[in-house]
């Protein structure tokens, strides 16, 4: 593949030469206010008021940059900040440079999306587009406005042996080797597979379902191939999530990733922000029938209150009836403005993922289900205790007196809260 | 062929994407990439369907200041180089 822009046509013109800043330092609150108020597709005036204004200050572009690439947000924020004043060359040329890079991977990467959509379709496996081009395209309008790294597409689980072998004499090679045999077995128990491209240098992911079984929510995959649109990509039409249904998913998806990159609340309020683009009846029917609503609605608050997009009276109703939904926001608004991915302690994982159940049966369906993978017996339980063959039953016993006796009973503590608190 | 009654569209060997006004396509047969100025990025907005070089000029020239002889040359010199590589089809029939 090559990578140049020609400027040899009269109305074409070359692309604008490389420039480098100085080394990064700390990201400071204006910039992450700078950050926020760009990453939208569009800025009313009161935004742009405030963006003029924060311009004003000493703004730290290294760290600015570095945030935005780190949340994936870099061509909103080089929209938004083009042609505004108070922004040295340096910090917009650096932008610039690497917002065309994006753009350039962007269409590459659509572009083999494309030709797998179209072999998947030759050999008669059903695909929808999932994350990625198609969300770029659906909620942006262009492939160019959104950063993605790899590919995703989902696919009915019986086709993933096939999807895969397709693949594979297109170049791709699983990243974990399987036989069919095995990977059968797998398709019965997760949700992906990842195949890499090593020339290409391309992740591709084939889905046949979005949730793990260590996810917080369940979500049918048939749920995903019931209510498909076609739209187009480049050109090209695919079969897509109905927007009503992906705004769903990114929830779930935002969720149960702690929302850490703000790109996944950008996606939620650019949907929102389009007016009549959802029918918001059919999004609370589905949430309610996933049991989802607060996860739905925790991703719909945090769009409204870190970027401004503004929710219809039905679902500010609901998130007002909400008791917990205002901490889970706090919560992840701490963990989303930290400049580093915050690591969990023990426990608090498990605590946020009941948290984002409203349903006391749901709570415990997944704290069984948590307590259940963290009484499975490893290796080190044996070593740690030499039993005869008819005490084997009691090392279930002593898993959790030893994992006190490691961790200390706090990680029990908020495990229970988990259930009890929500 | 006659520029002037020639229909012009995007050739099927090349996706798109137009970045606020930035236009960058990717020829997906030699895997090169172009930008496009402004005013060819109006242009290239034009022909997603097939368009006759006359109404691609009359909307040039009701948008920007330019004569239609200039219009009718950049517009041409530019069309035939997106032919040249395969970016551009031209026919002198509306479906090409």
């Amino acid at each position: 593949m090559q990578e140049c822009v020609r400027p040899t046509m009269p109305l074409i013109r070359p692309g604008v030469p490389g420039a480098q800043t100085s080394p990064s330092a700390r990201r400071t609150p204006s910039e992450f206010a700078l950050l926020l108020l760009c990453a939208r597709l569009r800025t009313d005036a009161f935004a742009k008021t405030q963006i003029e204004a924060l311009l004003q200050e000493h703004i730290d572009w290294d760290s600015l940059i570095t945030a935005a690439h780190k949340h994936r947000v870099l061509p909103l924020v080089y929209l938004t900040l083009r042609g505004m004043a108070g922004i040295p060359d340096v910090a917009m040329s650096r932008l610039r440079n690497a917002v065309q890079a994006n753009v350039r991977r962007n269409l590459f990467l659509t572009s083999e999306l494309l030709r797998v959509i179209e072999l998947f379709r030759k050999n008669g496996i059903p695909s929808i587009p999932y994350k990625g081009p198609a969300v770029a395209s659906l909620v942006y309008g262009d492939v160019s406005l959104r950063q993605f790294a790899d590919l995703d597409v989902i696919v009915p689980s019986n086709s993933v042996v096939l999807a895969k072998a397709l693949l594979v004499e297109r170049g791709y090679r699983a990243e974990k080797p399987l036989s069919d045999d095995e990977l059968a077995a797998f398709v019965a128990t997760e949700k992906d597979i990842t195949l890499l491209h090593d020339s290409l240098g391309i992740n591709l992911e084939i889905h046949w379902g979005v949730v793990s079984d260590s996810d917080p929510i369940h979500v049918d995959p048939a749920f995903l191939w019931e209510n498909l649109r076609t739209h187009t990509i480049a050109g090209r039409p695919v079969q897509t999530l109905r927007l009503e249904d992906l705004l769903l998913i990114l929830c779930i998806h935002g969720a149960k990733h702690r929302w850490e990159r703000l790109v996944w609340l950008c996606d939620v309020a650019e949907i929102v922000r389009t007016p009549g683009w959802v029918d918001w009846n059919v999004v609370l029917r589905n949430a309610r029938r996933l049991g989802s609503g607060r996860i739905l609605f925790l991703g719909l608050a945090l769009a409204s209150d870190l970027l401004g997009a503004e929710l219809p009276p039905i679902v500010l109703r609901a998130i007002a009836a909400d008791s917990v939904l205002n901490a889970l926001v706090t919560q992840v608004k701490g963990w989303l403005l930290s400049e580093q991915t915050v690591p969990l302690d023990l426990g608090e994982r498990e605590r946020y993922f009941m948290r984002l159940r409203e349903h006391s049966a749901d709570r415990l369906r997944l704290a069984i289900k948590q307590a259940k993978s963290y009484l499975a017996l490893t290796v080190r339980d044996s070593e740690a205790l030499s039993l005869p063959g008819f005490l084997e039953w009691s090392r279930y016993v002593v898993r959790p007196i030893r994992l006190a006796g490691q961790y200390g009973i706090t990680p029990f503590i908020r495990f229970f809260k988990g259930i009890f608190q929500s | 062929m006659d520029m002037n009654s020639s229909f012009v569209r995007r050739s099927t060997n090349q996706i798109a994407c137009d970045m606020g006004g930035e236009v960058v396509i990717l020829d997906l047969k030699s895997g090169t990439y172009y930008g496009l100025d402004v005013v060819a990025a109006r242009v290239w907005s034009l022909i997603e369907q097939p368009l006759p070089f006359s109404a691609i000029c009359d909307t040039i020239m009701s948008e920007y200041e330019v004569d239609a002889e200039t219009c009718g040359r950049d517009v041409s010199s530019f069309l035939d180089q997106m032919k040249a590589v395969g970016l551009v089809e031209i026919s002198n029939e509306a479906v090409c």
